[in-house]
């Protein structure tokens, strides 16, 4: 940035307007202003930042009383500043004004570009982004609080300054979403570990399953070659005992085949009148309990239907049919009588309408249909229990038949009979077992076959082991990019230090009357040593010095990193340097040391003065590279009779005054020299 | 993955993340946080899918 231009109207000092144009050019970019104590060289440090900031230096007083007092006079209450400035080879203009007695301010910004104003949105984020306002104390700069600075007050405000115009706050802001995204992203992979979590579980769940199902299978398998080998013998059995030539033996035994086949299938049939009932149930169960609670209500709703005391004794059609005729039921003649048709009319309110009857019907209708799905229900429920007692009882009559068979054969007096048929039995028995442990096994395989299609759909669902696994490099990634931009601004700070520790050191070495050097530790507390390393106790201008020259070191270090291009941060914050009594402690040879090296240190140097502090050295130093140069003249009402020195100051040889008395105003005057 | 090939990407990254966020905030306008965070995510995960870990 570089001022181009202050403009001031009615601001503290200077009544009307007050127009300083700043030098700017590479060479000669040393703006001074003259003035003594008091006429508005502080004025004009805080008019600058008053402009950019909206406030004023924390040791400017009454800051809330801008507007001159000549011109509060007059009943002018507002005051202005406008500042015009270049910044990346843009031109802009900032105004400031100030309402005193509402205690308001209000700013406005403009790009001039080819002499158009072209309206800026946001003035102060502007402003804040090309210099922030933390940074503002290093560039715009009271001499007198220079003691303040340095070892223990403001260190990490150095710090800071220093981290700025490095440009780090863009390594920090970039660390900062970095952070932002680490935790997104960190979210994202938390989340595909709890399912991946619940995908191990189902993969072990289907793992299981397949354990469990592969177990049934051979189970199954093993009961049915077990069954057919046991059926097989019954079968053997039977024919072996129907192939004995004894009356009616064969016959039974081809009886007992048949019924024994029968008794097999009743289980299953009374196995599907189960499922019939349930799926009754769930289907027709609730119009039990629906038509139990409704049949009631729907009967008294029907015989209120059916007595016209619901919805109403007589509906709207029949009201209006009456009044469209003008006869009333009762015979009067409701066009002559205005009373009786009053009375039909308003029957009207109380008459039911076509909805509501409607409505009623719907009811009784609801309430009839859920008495046929209850009476469904029911008769379909006695059909299966029917159905049911007819299987029990044909079982029962199988049984009794077998028993009666098995009890013929037995009174049979032949004793190979009788061992074919007790091995019989056994076979029967065993294949009866069989049976059901091929049942139990056909049960557990089904289950486990449910089980297994569960785990593989919960599987498919949350498992997604390559997504959680990009997370994680995502996440190694973000960690390894924030370790080493930490890494590259810590060597970049450590060089800055130790630029900014060389810097001071040539000026210590040129300037200082003793061999002392300066350290500046990693907190940025920056001390005198000696060359044994030992601290020195610095004197009042020993330590401005030291100051003066960190800061404007500073500064240098900003001013070549505008110069050249960086790898990772590029340029840095950097401004003009405004600085107001830079030489108050500071004794004649240092004053000519620092008028000789702040030039060099600056892109653009004002510096305002007090005749106190101007002088030979100084203005040996400063010379060169002045550009511009003013005085600033009080003028006063007060009588030139009444015995007031007149002020002077001698520059380039040349004697200009500094104040004059008997004139029409008190105010400050700005004349260019 | 090769080390050095991730390495050489981070330093690429830094880079390309430190040009987003400079250029995002100039002296008349200012990118969101949402959208640098966004242009920083499609730099990783293309620095990612250089060395083949992104799809």
């Amino acid at each position: 940035m570089k001022l181009i231009q202050l403009r001031m109207n009615d601001f503290r000092q200077f009544l009307g307007e007050a127009v300083i144009d700043f030098a700017s050019d590479n060479n000669d970019m040393v703006t001074i202003i003259h003035g003594e104590n008091g006429v508005g060289k502080t004025t004009i440090l805080n008019a600058i930042h008053w402009c950019f900031y909206g406030v004023t230096l924390s040791d400017f007083e009454k800051s809330e009383l801008l507007v001159n007092e000549e011109a509060l006079k007059k009943e002018i209450n507002t005051t202005a500043v406008e500042v015009q400035f270049l910044h990346n080879e843009a031109h802009f203009r900032i105004i400031r004004r100030y309402d005193q007695n509402a205690g308001e301010s209000t700013v406005t910004g403009f790009r001039i570009e080819k002499g158009n104003n072209i309206p800026v949105n946001g003035m102060d984020a502007v402003i804040q982004r090309i210099i922030p306002v933390h940074m503002s104390p290093y560039f715009f700069f009271h001499g007198e609080g220079l003691n303040s600075l340095g070892s223990g007050v403001g260190r990490n405000s150095f710090r800071e300054a220093i981290r700025a115009i490095l440009g780090f706050n863009h390594a920090d802001r970039a660390l900062e979403l970095l952070g932002s995204l680490k935790i997104k992203w960190q979210k994202a992979a938390a989340k595909l570990e709890r399912l991946d979590a619940q995908g191990r579980a189902a993969l072990e769940a289907e793992a299981s399953a397949t354990e469990n199902i592969v177990a049934a299978r051979d189970n199954y398998q093993e009961s049915e070659n077990q069954l057919d080998l046991v059926e097989t013998r019954l079968q053997e059995l039977n024919e072996e005992i129907a192939s004995i030539n004894i009356s009616n033996v064969d016959k039974l035994v081809e009886r007992r085949q048949k019924l024994e086949k029968r008794e097999r299938v009743i289980p299953k049939g009374l196995a599907s009148i189960d499922n019939q009932e349930i799926g009754l149930i769930s289907k027709y169960g609730w119009s039990i309990y629906g038509y139990s609670t409704l049949k009631d209500s729907a009967k008294v709703l029907e015989n209120f239907r059916t007595e016209r005391k619901l919805p109403s004794e007589y509906n709207d059609r029949f009201v209006n049919s009456l009044l469209k005729e003008g006869v009333c039921i009762c015979g009067t003649d409701l066009t002559v009588s205005p009373e009786a048709r009053s009375k039909v009319e308003a029957m009207l309110a109380g008459a039911s309408t076509s909805d509501q009857e409607d409505a009623l019907t719907s009811a009784i209708g609801i309430a009839e249909n859920i008495e046929d799905v209850s009476g469904l229900y029911t008769t379909r429920v006695t059909q299966l229990s029917a159905a049911r007692q007819e299987i029990i009882e044909e079982q029962g009559s199988i049984s009794r038949k077998l028993e009666e068979i098995k009890n013929r054969l037995s009174q049979v007096d032949h004793v190979r009979i009788a061992k074919l048929e007790a091995d019989r039995e056994d076979a029967k028995g065993l294949a009866g077992r069989l049976r059901d442990h091929k049942h139990l096994c056909k049960i557990a395989l089904d289950n486990a076959s449910k089980a297994r299609e569960v785990a593989k759909r919960k599987k498919k669902a949350v498992v997604n082991e390559e997504e959680l696994g990009i997370y994680q490099s995502r996440l190694d990634y973000i960690d390894r990019i924030v370790e080493s931009m930490k890494n590259l601004i810590q060597v970049e700070e450590l060089s800055a230090r130790n630029e900014i520790e060389e810097i001071i050191n040539e000026r210590l070495a040129k300037y200082s009357r003793k061999d002392y050097y300066s350290e500046i530790s990693e907190d940025f507390s920056f001390e005198l040593k000696k060359q044994d390393g030992t601290p020195v106790a610095k004197s009042k201008g020993e330590r401005a010095l030291l100051n003066i020259s960190f800061i404007s070191a500073l500064i240098q270090l900003a001013k070549s990193r505008c110069d050249s291009s960086h790898d990772y941060f590029v340029q840095g914050t950097v401004a003009p340097f405004v600085i107001d009594a830079p030489f108050g402690e500071l004794d004649n040879k240092y004053r000519g040391a620092v008028a000789e090296f702040l030039p060099e240190s600056t892109e653009q140097l004002i510096v305002l003065l007090s005749s106190s502090h101007w002088g030979k050295v100084v203005e040996d130093g400063l010379r060169d590279s002045t550009g511009k140069e003013y005085i600033l003249v009080s003028e006063s009402q007060i009588d030139p009779s009444a015995g007031k020195t007149l002020d002077e100051i001698v520059i380039g040889g040349i004697a200009h005054q500094c104040s004059r008395y008997g004139l029409p105003e008190t105010k400050t005057v700005v004349e260019l020299i | 993955m090769n080390d050095k090939d991730i390495e050489a990407t981070i330093d690429l990254a830094i880079r390309e993340i430190l040009t987003v966020i400079r250029s995002s905030s100039t002296a008349t306008s200012e990118v969101s946080g949402e959208q640098n965070m966004t242009s920083i995510e499609t730099i990783i995960n293309r620095k990612l899918s250089d060395v083949g870990i992104e799809e």
